[in-house]
């Protein structure tokens, strides 16, 4: 290596000009701002009031785990933070022109998405961890011991379910960023594709298209945050993230920029 | 060096660079001519990878863009100065860049010192004027010290003192021994940069020469001004190469102005100036692209 050389570029330097580019614009700030804030607005109004109805005996009222209150406030809302965050850098490049310069840096167009695809997984998937964290502890403060109990090992499954949910959501992100292109575009359809058409499936009562949704990412996240059907869950998110990946990487080899 | 071998690039509905070949040696400036639309900014994309070509090949030091290792030190390009993130310093965005080819960050600090930026260095780079833009876009394109550099219409926009900055830069980096092509449609601007120039028309090449030989190609002219124009009609009915270049004056090439004056004094024409005039480049240009400017604007006779 000559002087001033630290690696030779390629995939590894994909990775670290990506890693370099997320953590020098603001509105990476201001979306992780948003989804501890989104973390902690669900967790404690939703600790409060489920104490509230246990003391109360409200009908219906159930008592849940403090584990699995970060569980429900990633499907309903943190998630789309940490989502904003990854279309803003994918398609947001072709909104400002960064797009030409990325590629111009990284001619070999595949590393693109893919380095992207590794930096943010892993960005969101060590916040989904921490705030996991955050949120079973605010969560234990606000049920006062109402909730059902659980085990240490209870509060790592269950980051770590929020954590690879999280990761494998980003990488969907990544692939809609890529091939739609805008911002606004791409969070309509993940929104679509994480939560309304799951919804609509569920609605419909008929058993087939309930069955089919467990096969879309928004609900596998759920069959595998909520641990019961992890296994799939996980497989099916992994497939969508690694199928959508591999289409994504395909899709940009040979589009002009 | 690059190499453009049957360069041809087809978009949907037009040809954008046709069947265009060849070479742009180091160690000098290559000015890059042509009308607007003429197909330079494309063929500057195809030689950077930005764009396929539809068939034929541009090649950088020998081989596709793509296929250097690291290829912003084989080639540094200024093509869109606005082409990055506005919110990201400049700072940051030279990191990255640095990175992405393994290039260590000290290089970042001497290119923002080499294009005056290091003060400003830590400001989002949608704050900079065109002219920082334009110094940040050069900063990029020096960042990894490449044999060949490429600059589209780089001082568009840029006030007097950029201007001759660039110029200065253009010129030192061809006298270290780097290729150098810098694409303009300001003739008066290549004749002061370029060494050699590449003129194209409607993607297709039109002239591959040194400066100088295009000038003497053009010629001298014979530049006429008279007060009435009806005089200037009638006298450059009686020449062969005359054209109105202005509600009074008339350029005649092939006449000395001796021939001219002459011509006049027997129709009885009224002179204000008779002059010969070194052909300069924007003549040379004229004449060669005339056929092939896209968008012509007719002017009214």
């Amino acid at each position: 290596m000559g002087p001033g050389v630290t690696w030779s570029g390629g995939f590894s330097g994909a990775v670290a000009a990506e890693w370099t580019k997320t953590w020098s614009i603001r509105s990476t700030y201001w979306c992780l701002v948003a989804a501890a804030t989104l973390m902690v607005a669900m967790v404690v109004p939703n600790g409060i009031a489920m104490r509230s109805q246990v003391d109360n005996h409200l009908p219906g009222a159930q008592a849940r785990a403090a584990t699995q209150l970060p569980v429900e406030a990633t499907t309903y809302v943190v998630q789309f933070a940490l989502l904003a965050l990854v279309v803003l850098l994918v398609a947001g490049e072709y909104g400002n022109g960064q797009a030409r310069a990325t590629v111009t840096w990284i001619p070999v167009r595949w590393r693109i998405p893919a380095a992207k695809a590794v930096v943010l997984a892993s960005v969101s998937a060590v916040v989904g961890f921490v705030l996991s964290g955050i949120g079973v502890l605010l969560a234990d403060l606000t049920l006062e011991g109402r909730g059902l109990p659980y085990t240490a090992g209870d509060v790592v499954a269950s980051g770590a379910a929020i954590a690879l949910y999280l990761g494998f959501g980003s990488v969907v992100a990544v692939v809609v960023g890529t091939l739609v292109r805008s911002v606004a575009g791409s969070l309509v359809i993940l929104f679509l594709l994480l939560m309304v058409v799951p919804m609509m499936l569920q609605a419909t009562g008929v058993q087939a298209l309930i069955d089919l949704s467990h096969y879309l990412p928004g609900m596998a996240g759920i069959d595998l945050m909520e641990r019961t059907e992890a296994l799939r869950g996980a497989v099916v998110l992994a497939a969508w993230s690694f199928g959508g990946l591999a289409l994504g990487m395909f899709a940009l080899r040979r589009r002009d920029a | 060096m690059i190499t453009l071998r049957r360069l041809t690039k087809r978009y949907r509905d037009r040809v954008a660079v046709d069947d265009l070949s060849c070479e742009i040696r180091p160690g000098r400036v290559t000015g890059f001519l042509g009308p607007n639309g003429a197909g330079k900014s494309t063929t500057m994309r195809l030689v950077l990878g930005l764009d396929e070509p539809t068939s034929g090949t541009a090649l950088v030091a020998g081989r596709r863009y793509v296929e250097h290792r690291r290829p912003i030190t084989a080639v540094g390009a200024l093509l869109d100065a606005k082409a990055l993130h506005p919110g990201r310093s400049a700072r940051a965005h030279l990191t990255a860049m640095a990175r992405s080819n393994g290039i260590g960050a000290r290089r970042v600090v001497e290119v923002l010192d080499r294009v005056g930026l290091t003060e400003v260095a830590h400001r989002r780079a949608g704050t900079y004027s065109l002219g920082m833009s334009q110094r940040l876009g050069i900063a990029g394109a020096l960042l990894g010290e490449p044999g060949v550099l490429l600059f589209d219409e780089p001082v568009n926009g840029l006030d007097l003192d950029g201007v001759r900055w660039i110029r200065e830069l253009v010129r030192e980096l061809a006298d270290e021994g780097r290729t150098v092509f810098v694409s303009s449609h300001l003739m008066s601007e290549m004749q002061l940069v370029a060494d050699h120039v590449v003129v194209i028309g409607r993607g297709r090449l039109l002239a591959d020469a040194p400066i100088e030989a295009l000038i003497a190609a053009a010629g001298t002219q014979v530049l006429v001004r008279a007060p009435r124009p009806a005089d200037l009609d009638r006298l450059g009915q009686r020449l062969a190469h005359a054209r109105r270049v202005g509600p009074a004056e008339l350029a005649v090439s092939g006449a000395t102005a001796e021939q001219v004056g002459d011509l006049a004094f027997e129709l009885g024409v009224r002179l204000h100036e008779l002059r010969t005039e070194q052909a300069s480049l924007e003549q040379a240009y004229l004449d060669l692209t005339a056929d092939s400017v896209e968008y012509a604007t007719q002017v009214g006779v």
